[in-house]
Formats: C-alpha cells, structure tokens, sequence
C-alpha cells in the first residue's frame, strides 16, 4: 500500500456507487473494491483499534467475513449441485445473492478481517432443492442479527461509515431472507422491524469454536455418515471438510423430521 | 470525518451531479450556474430547498438527530398514505402485489407510530401523489423507486447517530432501513426484475434534502402541487382492510430464528 492515495471510508463508498453505476465486469469490480477497502483501512482501522470497544469491532468484522464465507461456499455447492432443480428465475436470484455475498466477503476480508475459518461442514440434506429455502431462511435471519451487532458495536464507537456499512450488507442479507421466504409460499415482507433476536456475536458463534471449524450448520448422526461433504468453489477458495463435533450452540440449524416422515434422497 | 468532509464526500459527488443535470436542461447563464453548482458543492442542496421540507431541512444547516427523526416520520406518513390509497382504491386488482403491499403497509404505520411516539412529529400530513403511481402497471415501479429512497434516508439516519454515538437509535434505524429494503426488492420481483440485484444497498445520497429532493423529483409534493398531475392525500393512518398482522411492530422486538423442517432428516 506504499505510494497509494490516502482512501477514506467515504471514497469506498463512492467507488461502490460509481462502480455499480458502471457495470463493470464482476472481476473488476471486485478486486476494485477489494484494493479500495484495504486502503481506507490505514484511516479507519487504527481509530477503531484504539476504541474502547475495539475487541467487539474485531469480533464482529471477524464473525462476518466467517459468515460470508460460509455463505459462499453454501451457496456455490448449492447451485452447482442443484442448481438445475430450481426454477429460472430462483436460480438467477441464487447466483446474485452468491455474487452478493462474494463482494461482502472481498470487502471485509480487504478490510483485514481474517476468516475464523474456510472449512465448513455442510449437511448432505442442505443440497437437497426441497430445503434449500428454509435453510437459506434461517442462515439470512442470523446474517441480518450479526449484522445489526455490529451495527451497535460501530455506532458505540462513533464510526457512522462502518455503521453504514453493516446496514448496507444486512439489507441485502434480509432481502435474501425474504426472497428465501417467498419461494417457501410464505408472505415475504413478514416484518416491521427486523429481528434482533441475539445481541452477541457469541449467541451466533459460541467462543469454543474459535480455535475449530465454524460452522453455522449442525451435523447429525444422519449428516455425520454423508459421504460427500460441501466441496469449495474455485473463486473463492475456502475449503470445506468434516469437522469435529461439539455441543451445539443455542441457535444451530438443526434437522428435523417433516409430519409425515419422508425417505428422501439429497 | 468532519461535517465538512462528510458533506463534501457526498455533495460533491451527488448533489453537484444531479444539479449538472437540472441547469444542463435550462437556459441559466454560465455564471448563474457556476453559483448554483458552487452552493451544491457546499451541501446546501440548492435543488431540494424548493419545497416546505427540503427549506426546513435545509434551514438546520447540517443532518441532525433531529432532522433524521423528522424526516423519516414525515416519510413514514406518505408510505402509509399513499399505500392506503393504494390498496383502498385497488383491492384485489393488485393481484399478487396485494398482500406484501398490506404488509408493507403495516410496516410502514408502525415505523410512523415508533417514531411519533419518540417524539418526532411530521413537517406534514398532505401529501401530493400523482395519479400515475395508482396505475396498476407502475405500482411496483413506484413502491420500488420509494422504498429504494427511503432505504437511502435511514442509511443516512444510521450514519448521523452513530456518529453521535448513539448505538440503540443507529440499530433502529439500520431495523427500518432493512424492512424497506425487503420491500424494495419484492416490488422488484413484482415486476418480473431480478429482485437481489445488490450487493449493497444504494447510499447515492448523502443529506436529507437531498432525498426530499429525490422524492419530489418523482411528482410527490409535501404540502404543494408536485410536477406531475395529481391531487392532495392526507394522513390519516391505514385502515383495517389495508393491512396484515406482522410477526413484529416495534423495535429489537425479537423474532425466534426459524427452525427449518428438512424433507429428510431423522431424529
């Protein structure tokens, strides 16, 4: 970053509205974006660092950019798998919110934020067309809440860029949800105020998966003997495997039979 | 980032781009337009001073907590009235829009009573509405076009109190700000667009008057004949038939994460 002109959050912001403007292949845009953050990080981060809150700020940007790789590698497994199940149209809505979530990871990840980790253990049953939407559901509905945490934990610090920022993602996070609601039939638009069910990032992500696989999904005895875990894309390149198992937090996805019990094959 | 800084990031970029345009479209001579562009650059939001909001606004002279509260609820009264008028005047001809519209509706009066209730209290109930958002072929248009602003003003209002400091009221903001998104991107979907076509949510304006100046640049008046043909509405808060219960109404009134039920799963 020697020799590059100071970058402010708000010229992020700027080159993020000019570029959508623009539109500029996907590739471009990306790295773009990814060189813009990291510069604006040498005026934003150290202020942030030297916050009272900065162990919340770190905690949080580390919690997202987790998510959104996850959600990349949900997302990308999801279309390459089933893609072909879904219809048209929800397979356009897939790939964009799969792009979405491409670009938050890029932005985070050059804001400095380090994945907790790139290995993610995905339940076979998660692949399946059938379920897709209701996971995608809940995975949003956390997403927004992470969000919004940080949404609190930037504006405790004074930052109204970054504050922003977690917005401007959740937003996308929520549209998500809703578009996952309405391919379930269920009304979209079922909220006045989005939820914030949890206020830390702890609730989402328990402090023992720190230092092991993060995982937003819960394996089962079921999931456990699946033969093909989730496999990374190639852009990006978190890589999925099994992961250990451990207790699960109080807001794992966890996999429940339907009323009539179904046999089916993922 | 100071309030200088803040309002040349944006004013500079937006404002003076958008007043470009306008004088581009006029006979105003090279020096009136010099002024003009040299006042936008400074944030003053030349454009959006005209009507009795945007001079309010502008009169503070910066975006306040308090503009940001009466801004939005004044926002809030010309959601609900003018989906009020909507869904009263068009039932069941909104086909599938209907029911995400009484939802909406819901929202928005609720977003209205927070904000009321905090004290915030709208610059005006009357409300200009052209006839052409009560056609049924520009309804998703128009709620999209809206909603797209409205998401842009409560990303302002995040801004202002988290520069403040104030954490709970930016939350609250960034809660609202989502459900118009969730609209935004059903209205898309109504009209047969990609409905996630974000990767993040527009912020192409960056002071209020500005978004009243984007709101009346689509025919809405506040209070005064807006510039395309029309007539007056009041607030006068949505009618039964006119809304759906929502899972929530107020803020961080939490909603239990949904527990999916997998075709396949035991145990």
């Amino acid at each position: 970053m020697r020799n590059q002109p100071q970058l402010t959050t708000g010229d992020v912001q700027t080159l993020e509205n000019v570029l959508d403007r623009l539109r500029l292949p996907t590739l471009t845009r990306r790295a773009l974006l990814g060189t813009a953050a990291g510069a604006a990080v040498s005026a934003a981060i150290p202020g942030i660092a030297g916050a009272a809150n900065g162990d919340a700020v770190r905690e949080v940007g580390t919690a997202a950019v987790t998510a959104e790789a996850l959600a990349v590698t949900y997302l990308s497994n999801l279309i390459r798998t089933s893609g072909h199940a879904f219809p048209p149209a929800a397979q356009s809505v897939l790939k964009a919110a799969n792009a979405a979530e491409q670009d938050h990871y890029t932005v985070l990840h050059g804001l400095g934020f380090t994945p907790l980790t790139t290995t993610f253990w995905l339940p076979n049953l998660a692949f399946n067309p059938r379920n897709a939407a209701a996971i995608i559901e809940y995975l949003e509905s956390v997403f927004v809440n992470a969000y919004l945490i940080g949404t609190t934990v930037f504006a405790a610090a004074g930052n109204g860029d970054f504050a922003r920022y977690t917005v401007e993602i959740g937003a996308v996070e929520a549209e998500h949800r809703t578009l996952a609601r309405v391919l379930q039939g269920k009304l979209g638009d079922n909220l006045a105020y989005s939820s914030y069910t949890v206020s830390t990032i702890p609730q989402i992500v328990p402090p023992s998966r720190n230092s092991a696989s993060a995982s937003a999904s819960e394996p089962t005895s079921q999931a456990a003997s699946s033969r093909t875990p989730g496999r990374c894309p190639a852009r990006p390149s978190p890589s999925t495997r099994a992961g250990p198992t451990s207790p699960e937090p109080a807001h794992a996805l966890r996999l429940r039979s339907p009323k009539p019990t179904e046999e089916e094959s993922p | 980032m100071s309030e200088h800084d803040r309002t040349s990031a944006f004013g500079a970029a937006e404002d003076v781009h958008r007043l470009e345009n306008v004088l581009a479209d006029t006979s105003a001579s090279p020096h009136s337009r010099s002024w003009l562009l040299k006042r936008a650059a400074l944030g003053v939001g030349v454009v959006a001073a005209a009507s009795p909001l945007g001079r309010a606004l502008a009169a503070t002279g910066t975006d306040t907590p308090q503009a940001v509260g009466v801004t939005a609820v004044t926002a809030e009264a010309l959601a609900v009235t003018y989906l009020t008028a909507l869904i009263g005047r068009l039932g069941s001809g909104l086909g599938a829009a209907e029911e995400p519209l009484r939802a909406a509706n819901q929202a928005e009066q609720d977003h209205f009573a927070f904000l009321s209730g905090a004290g915030f209290t709208p610059l005006t109930t009357t409300f200009w509405i052209p006839d052409a958002a009560f056609d049924p072929a520009q309804v998703a248009a128009t709620v999209e076009t809206l909603e797209t602003v409205f998401v842009n003003a409560y990303l302002i209002g995040v801004t202002v109190f988290a520069n403040a400091g104030s954490a709970d009221l930016a939350r609250y903001a960034g809660e609202i700000a989502v459900v118009e998104a969730e609209h935004r991107a059903l209205a898309r979907q109504l009209q047969g667009k990609l409905p996630d076509n974000l990767a993040f949510e527009r912020y192409t304006v960056g002071t209020l008057d500005a978004v009243v100046g984007e709101l009346t640049a689509t025919g809405i008046g506040f209070e005064e004949r807006g510039s395309q043909p029309g007539a007056f509405y009041g607030y006068q808060g949505p009618s039964p038939s006119t809304v759906v219960p929502l899972d929530n109404d107020a803020p961080d009134q939490a909603v239990p994460f949904p527990q999916p039920m997998l075709v396949g799963a035991t145990g």
